[in-house]
This record gives structure tokens, C-alpha cells and sequence, in this order.
């Protein structure tokens, strides 16, 4: 039962919006597409829904190619980023539209959209109109509308990010629970890594129309490939390689070809004296205090780095390396000299990206 | 590199959709372009073949250049007067606190009920050679002639410019007068350097829509030019006076040019027109201040006084037993002893909700082919949508004559009916009418198709179910809109009608032409009232089923 899309290629103009993309969706996964805006995420779930076609390339269902099959014939649900909830009918109307659509009988038809919102909570709306309900309910309506017809896969384009940071919440856990009682595969487009982070199966990360890497969160927190995707996910100091800092064994960087080392805030220690394993020594620029946790920053000479002016970064200049440690360090002042410690056991080798 | 096939599925929906372009595009090419090639083949047909002679013999003489000199002139004052006069105006209605908005609004507005010669009905009865003012007076003054024409046409063109000016001037971003204040810049330097930039698209557009209105208009110099010939006049002395059908269709062409011109021009400043209102913006907050206040409510309320004096005469006259002579109050008019009676009205009526049912149907259905199929026949399509604007009513119902007075041509038995002079309307107005609806589908979120595809549904459905339930009250409006315009045109239909097809706005130039001023004056007040009752009717439906936003008066 798995989607699977091969070289996927989609221009827009001179802009590659899609650009040799493929990748497998496993049955019953919860898979989002992160990335920053005009990455190619929400152009990949509109050609999944059948709303774009692609230029090149093959997709199938099951095996089934999908490629010829236009968007009402998928048998997919889609809830998108307004709701587009039809405001000349009544909430139940929405919700019955794509069972009148398949000519379901009239009693079929009431039961399933009495089930449906019933499911969402909100079987006492049913005769309202979707302006009388606010944002949280319209997309719970829209959610309801998209499953009554029991598609195959249900398709969501950045489904929360028109709501409140509280409803916001409230529906991450609420479509989670409900895609893992249904079992159905889904695919959410979003651009904020809490919410991927938090819901996803897999996480598929996009920059421009390609896919950056793909894998569950905790891998991609955890061992990102690149740059980009270090960046994306999470905070992550990016250094170059040479400066001194130590590497996992087995992982040294290969002559030739150009890497850079990532390591994440809240592996970094501050040490109060260079011979205490302190790799890199500079000064203290900033120190942030937010609540329990306190983010240091410290400015490093950047010094014996190799020249990557590509980079910014040249011998001389000065690396900005953040620290977040637990506790308040009320000892922490800016101008104090401050040497870093980084256990190499932590420490990332990243693709140039 | 795979290739794909045109897929199977996909062959029902193109199919509608290329038969759907087809309805929309066929009667385009017959009603427009296909005249229109007429007149251009008329001009350049001379007894000894095709050639230029028609035009050598116009465009050198020096009656022509006397025509052009006075159509420029004429149009050329109206659109500057009116423009300032009707952005004042405006601003008296939308920047300040002014009693009675409402009112005052709609008194502006009113000259768009009556027939399009109205005005200078009016001006003939208050200060023609028997009008109000020399009878009263003992004066002898004469406003035949180009002042005439001038104020005629000004009171014409007054809502129209009025009402681009209202909509440019009806949001302000706050913000921007606020810090215009606290950086201590007086009034007039506030309107200097924030409202009067923010309007320049109006102002622009607004002068190419009077131009083309003014140059066009031949109802008005008809009853009030005297001697003053001009361009549009001459058109229909040639035809109608001399029938010489080939000077009257190189005058037409001559016309043609500055009005392509106009609109062109138009169209590009609406291109490059901004949005001005950002998400950030906050609406204006008028302040009351009582020397500005006092001004502007002095201001609007005689250009109102103006406005309700013309058509208020008119009205008067039509119930005087025998203007000037006997002022007693009589309805004699009312009985409408002329020629074909009453006739002409129930025809304009006729001619006016064929207008509106055809009009909706095409300029709504052209709207929804081009905003929401993704063909390459979009630009093409769009384009002879919006070519009528460019066409003088008198040429396009000139082109009409020639074309479908034909009897050897498979069209020719539209020829002398209500319903071509009612097609006539609807293609004069196409552009408008499509604009309207294309706009208000554009603001249909494209999503709700989306939505509606991917949860199964046909394009037929959608359309049936999503597209039209949102669009009607919009198509009411579209309605309304052919209705009245149909109402009160003359310049379209002037060469179309026949004994038995005349029209109410005709029979009103007709019956001035031959000094019937009081039934002429009657007619016009029918016109009016049938208007008005029609705008009433839309008004109420719309406002019982909540759609009080639906603009009707355009």
C-alpha cells in the first residue's frame, strides 16, 4: 500500500518548485514535509492530491500508477491551509458533500456524517453555517469532511498554522490520536519543526524542490546529514573543521572534501580555565537567562581554519558559538573570559550544504 | 524520460471545458468582431471598388477638421471640469463629516437612471430660447452650442467619475495621516503629499472614462449642440440624415482611434495600480472640524441642487399642460398620444431583461472560463471580452446595421427584432459586465474548487453546488446593471431600431427633436421610474437574503 514517487520534477515558470524528489510512504505512517517557505513541501502534496502535475516522473499507490488519475478520482483527503470549508452550506452539508459526490444513500449518508462529527466533537454544529464557528472548530469540520468518504491517504497543507498557539496545540494531539486510530497514511506539510517534531513518523526535509534528508525525527536531530538540515532542526553551532575541535573517531574529515563540524547548544560546557578541557577559548558576548536554562554566548577567534570565504568564515574572523546550559550561572558575565568544552562524542560531521 | 499520454480520464472535463470556451467565444466573434469588420469594409468601399476615397474625401475637408477641433474641445473641457468637480465632490463624501452621506450619494448618482440626454432636456426646459430662466427673466440667452453640450455632458459624466473616485477614496490607511500630523504638516500639505498621490489612479482612470463617455455621447449634443456639430453627430447626420452609410462608417472610424486609445490606457493604470491597503493598514478616522465640514457640506450640496434641478424640471415639465406657455398642472402627457403610444417603453422594458438574462449568462460564463480553466486560449479570450469598451455604441450599432441587415446572410432574420437590439446592449456593455463578475470570481478562493475536486466532485458539480450559490447575488448585480444601462442608452441602438422595435430613450431624442419637450420630458420620467422601481426590487430581494454588501449601482 505504499506511495511511492520517483524523480519527481515540477517547474513553475524558471523556478524548479520539485526537483528529482522521491521518496516511499509507508502504510499508516504519519509523514510530514518540513521546510522553509518555497521549499517545494506544499507543490509535492498538491501533486500527490492530483492538484499539480508533475513534469516528469512516476508515482504509484500500491503499486498503481497514479500519474493519469485526476484529483477526484484519488480517493484522497485533503484539509487545506484555510479550511475552504463551502460557506453557502451548513456544517453537515460540508461534511456529506463528498459522500453525495460518490452517490452514498440518503441514510448512509446521515449516519457516516453523524459518526464523523461525532468523531471531531462537534455533532451539536452540524446545522450552523462555518462562519458562526471559530478557526480551531472549522478545522476539525474540515478534518471531518476529508475523512467521511474514507479515503486512502489523508493529505494535510500546513493545517494549523492559521490558529492560536493553544488550539494550535490542542490539534497537533488531537489529529495525531485520531490518524493513529484510523491507521490511515497521512502526509502533513508544515513549516514549524515543533510540530513535526512532535506528530511525525518520518520527517521529510525540503530546500529548494529537493529533498534534504528523510528519516524519524530522533535520527534527524540526532545525526543530521547536512548543514541545512542541523540548521533546520533544533539549534546547532556550525564550525569548521581544523579549529581544534575534536572529532568522533572514524568520522575525521576525508582530505579533499570540504566538512564542517555541528554541535547542539546543550552539549557545550563552559569551563572556567583553558586546562580543564577547554577546546576553544574567547569571551563572553551575551548571556541570556530564560528561566532554569541559561544560553551563553561565546566569540571565538577563528583561527587556523583554512579559508572558506564562501562560508564566512576566514582566519581572523570570529565564530559566534552558542551554550545553553541547566541553571541559572548567575556568575556569567559578559566580557568574562570564556573556554568551551566539547565532549567528541557529540560532535557532528556535516556536509557543506 | 517517460512520456504521457493525454490521460483518459481526463477527457469528459476537456471536453466540457474546450465546448464551454467555445459558447463563450463564438458569440463574441459574431457580435463584435464580425460588425466591426463590416464598418471597417464599408469605409473603404467606394464606387469604383475598395479603396481609400471614402476617407480622402472626410479626412482633408475642412468641415472635418471644424469636427474634430469641436469633439476635443468639447470633451477635452467636460473631462477636466468634471474630474475636479466630481473628486471634490467625492471628498466632501468619503474624507469629511458631512450630514445626509447617504443622501448626497445618491443624488450624485442620480443622472445614471435617466436616459443619457436627461441633461440637456433639462438645460433646453431651464435655460433654452423658452426655457424657465429667459421666460421669467424676459431674457433672450441662448446655451445652444458648445457651453451647452459642455455642462450637458458634465452632469452625464459626473457619476461615473464620482463613483471611481468614491471607491479610490473610500480606504486610507490611518496610519499614514497620523504620522503626516505628528510631523506637523498642515491640512493641505497632508493632502498634497498623502491623499492626492494615493489617488492618481483614480484620476488617471477617471479622465480616460469620462474622455471615452464625453466623445461618444451624441444624445446630449443632439438636443442642446444647435450648430455645434461633433464628431458623433455627424455620424448619425450621414447615416440617418443623408444615409451615406461610407462617410458615417470613416467618421466612425475616426472615432474609434482616441476611444481605443482612452481605454488602452485605462486598462494599463489599472495594471499597474498598487494595493494600497496593507494587512497593517488601519481605516481612516474622519475628525470633525466645522470651517472644513461647513465648506464641503456648501459644496455638495449645490452640486446636488444642480443635479436635481435638471431632472427635476424634467420632471415638472411632464406634468405642465403645455411647458412654457401653460404651466397648469396636467397628465395629458402621461397618455402618451404619439405615434406607436406606450409602445416604445414596454420595448425598452423587453430589450432591457433580455439584456440582463443574455448578459449574465455570457459575461458570467466567460468570467468563469477564464479565471478558472488554465487554457492556452485565456488571453485571447480575455482580451475580446473586454474589446467592446474600446467601441463607440454608434459604430457597434452601426456595424450591427451592416452586418445583420443582410437578407442573403444566415443572421439576417435577427435584423429589425427586440432581441438583436438587445445583444447589441449586451456586447456594447460586455466588458463592464465581465469585469464585474471576473473580479467577484476571483475573490471565490480558487481552494473551494480544490476542496470540491478532491472530495470527488465533477467541474459541472462544482460549478452547480459551490460556484454559482456564491456567485449570484454578484450575477443579480451583473443583471441590474444590463438592465438599466439597457434602459437608457441611445448611441447603441439609435441605428438598430424600427417603427415597431422603438425604443423609450428614442422616442424621448425624437420627440425633443421635433419640440414635444412635455412628452419627451414624460417619457423620460417613465424611463426613470422603471429604473428605479427595478433597482428597488434587486434592492430588497438582496437585502432580505443578507447580500446588503452587493453593490447594484455601478
Amino acid at each position: 500500500m505504499a506511495l511511492e514517487l520517483r524523480q519527481i520534477t515540477k517547474r513553475f515558470g524558471r523556478i524548479k518548485a520539485l526537483d528529482d524528489v522521491s521518496i516511499t510512504i509507508e502504510n499508516g505512517a504519519l509523514v510530514c514535509f518540513l521546510g522553509p517557505s518555497g521549499c517545494g513541501k506544499t507543490t509535492l502534496l498538491r501533486v500527490i492530491a492530483g492538484l499539480e502535475r508533475p513534469d516528469s516522473g512516476d508515482m504509484r499507490l500500491a503499486g498503481r500508477n497514479l500519474f493519469s488519475v485526476p484529483a477526484r478520482k484519488r480517493n484522497f483527503g485533503v484539509v487545506f491551509q484555510s479550511y475552504s470549508l463551502f460557506p453557502n452550506m451548513t456544517i453537515a452539508a460540508n461534511v456529506a458533500y463528498g459522500l453525495e459526490c460518490r452517490q452514498w444513500r440518503k441514510k448512509d449518508i446521515v449516519q457516516r456524517v453523524e459518526e464523523m462529527l461525532e468523531m471531531v466533537h462537534l455533532k451539536d454544529q452540524a446545522e450552523k453555517f462555518p462562519h458562526q464557528l471559530s478557526g480551531g472548530q472549522q478545522q476539525r469540520i474540515a478534518l471531518a469532511r476529508a475523512l467521511a468518504p474514507k479515503p486512502e491517504m489523508l493529505l494535510l497543507d500546513e493545517p494549523l498554522s492559521a490558529l492560536d498557539a493553544k488550539v494550535r496545540e490542542e490539534l497537533r494531539g488531537e489529529i495525531r490520536l485520531l490518524q493513529q486510530h484510523l491507521g490511515i497514511t497521512t502526509i502533513m506539510v508544515t513549516h514549524d519543526q515543533e510540530e513535526a517534531l512532535t506528530m511525525a513518523d518520518i520527517i521529510v526535509v525540503m530546500q529548494n524542490g529537493r529533498v534534504m534528508q528523510s528519516g524519524p525525527p530522533m535520527i534527524l536531530y540526532q545525526q543530521p546529514e547536512n548543514r541545512f538540515v542541523a540548521e533546520f532542526l533544533g539549534r546547532m553551532n556550525v564550525v569548521p573543521a581544523g579549529l581544534g575541535v575534536p572529532v568522533p573517531i572514524g568520522t575525521h574529515p576525508t582530505g579533499g572534501q570540504p566538512r564542517i563540524l555541528g554541535i547542539r547548544p546543550e552539549d557545550i560546557r563552559l569551563v572556567s580555565d583553558q586546562k580543564k578541557n577547554g577546546h576553544l577559548a574567547g569571551v563572553i558576548d551575551q548571556v541570556t537567562r530564560l528561566g532554569n536554562l541559561t544560553r551563553v554566548t561565546v566569540r571565538v577567534q577563528a583561527n587556523n581554519t583554512g579559508c572558506h570565504p564562501d562560508e564566512g568564515w576566514c582566519n581572523g574572523e570570529t565564530l559566534r558559538i552558542v551554550a545553553e546550559m541547566q541553571g541559572v550561572h548567575e556568575d556569567l558575565r559578559v566580557g568574562m573570559p570564556g573556554f568551551i568544552d566539547i565532549p567528541f562524542q557529540s560532535v557532528r560531521v556535516l556536509e557543506w550544504q | 524520460m517517460r512520456s504521457f499520454g493525454w490521460p483518459r480520464s481526463l477527457h469528459g472535463e476537456t471536453l466540457f471545458k474546450v465546448l464551454l470556451a467555445t459558447v463563450i467565444a463564438v458569440p463574441l466573434v459574431v457580435f463584435v468582431l464580425y460588425p466591426l469588420i463590416h464598418i471597417l469594409g464599408r469605409s473603404f468601399q467606394t464606387p469604383e471598388g475598395l479603396g481609400l476615397a471614402n476617407y480622402a474625401a472626410v479626412l482633408g475637408t475642412e468641415r472635418f477638421l471644424r469636427l474634430v477641433y469641436n469633439s476635443f474641445a468639447v470633451t477635452l473641457t467636460t473631462t477636466v471640469v468634471t474630474v475636479v468637480l466630481a473628486y471634490v465632490f467625492a471628498y466632501a463624501v468619503q474624507r469629511t463629516c458631512l450630514p445626509l452621506k447617504n443622501l448626497l450619494r445618491l443624488i450624485a448618482l442620480v443622472p445614471l437612471f435617466a436616459p443619457s440626454l436627461v441633461q440637456a432636456q433639462g438645460l433646453v426646459l431651464l435655460l433654452g430660447r423658452n426655457g424657465l430662466v429667459n421666460r421669467t427673466l424676459g431674457t433672450d440667452f441662448s446655451i445652444y452650442g458648445f457651453w451647452g453640450i459642455v455642462i450637458a455632458s458634465i452632469l452625464y459624466v459626473f457619476p461615473y467619475a464620482f463613483l471611481i473616485f468614491s471607491a479610490a477614496l473610500a480606504t486610507a490607511d490611518n496610519r499614514l495621516y497620523e504620522s503626516s500630523r505628528i510631523l506637523g504638516a498642515n491640512r493641505l500639505r497632508t493632502f498634497l503629499t498623502v491623499t492626492l498621490p494615493s489617488s492618481r489612479f483614480a484620476l488617471i482612470a477617471a479622465s480616460f472614462v469620462v474622455f471615452t463617455l464625453v466623445i461618444t455621447d451624441f444624445g446630449n449634443p443632439m438636443v442642446v449642440g444647435g450648430d455645434y456639430s461633433v464628431l458623433a453627430t455627424e455620424v448619425y447626420n450621414q447615416v440617418i440624415g443623408q444615409a451615406n452609410f461610407e462617410l458615417g462608417t470613416v467618421i466612425g472610424m475616426v472615432l474609434l482611434l482616441p476611444v481605443a486609445l482612452a481605454v488602452a490606457g485605462e486598462k494599463w493604470v489599472h495594471q499597474r495600480e498598487y494595493a494600497q491597503i496593507s494587512a497593517g493598514s488601519l481605516p481612516l478616522q474622519l475628525r470633525p472640524d466645522r470651517l472644513r465640514d461647513t465648506v464641503f457640506t456648501v459644496y455638495a450640496l449645490l452640486i446636488c441642487a444642480v443635479i436635481l434641478m435638471v431632472v427635476g424640471v424634467v420632471i415638472f415639465a411632464s406634468f405642465t399642460h403645455l411647458w412654457p406657455y401653460h404651466m397648469g398642472f396636467s397628465l395629458r402627457h402621461y397618455a402618451f398620444d404619439v405615434q406607436n403610444g406606450i409602445q416604445p417603453l414596454w420595448n425598452s422594458v423587453y430589450i432591457g431583461l433580455m439584456a440582463a438574462g443574455i448578459g449574465v449568462a455570457a459575461t458570467g460564463l466567460a468570467a468563469y472560463v477564464i479565471e478558472k480553466f488554465a487554457t492556452l486560449v485565456r488571453a485571447p479570450l480575455s482580451f475580446l471580452c473586454i474589446v467592446p469598451a474600446a467601441v463607440p455604441g454608434m459604430v457597434l450599432g452601426l456595424g450591427y446595421v451592416l452586418a445583420f441587415n443582410k437578407p442573403d446572410t444566415p443572421l439576417s432574420f435577427l435584423y429589425g427584432s427586440l432581441l438583436l437590439i438587445a445583444l447589441c446592449n449586451v456586447y456594447y456593455y460586455h466588458a463592464q459586465g465581465f469585469l464585474i463578475a471576473s473580479t467577484s470570481m476571483k475573490q471565490i478562493s480558487s481552494s473551494f474548487d480544490e476542496a470540491s475536486a478532491t472530495l470527488g466532485a465533477s467541474l459541472l458539480r462544482t460549478m452547480g453546488k459551490i460556484t454559482l450559490p456564491l456567485m449570484w447575488p454578484t450575477l443579480v448585480g451583473i443583471a441590474v446593471f444590463f438592465f438599466m444601462r439597457s434602459m437608457v442608452t441611445l448611441s447603441a441602438v439609435i441605428f438598430l431600431i424600427t417603427p415597431s422595435t422603438q425604443v423609450a430613450a428614442v422616442s424621448v431624442l425624437m420627440l425633443e427633436d421635433r419640440g414635444a419637450v412635455n412628452q419627451a420630458a414624460a417619457f423620460s420620467v417613465c424611463i426613470m421610474a422603471v429604473v428605479i422601481i427595478a433597482l428597488l426590487m434587486a434592492r430588497i430581494i438582496l437585502n432580505v437574503l443578507g447580500f446588503r454588501h452587493v453593490t447594484l449601482i455601478r
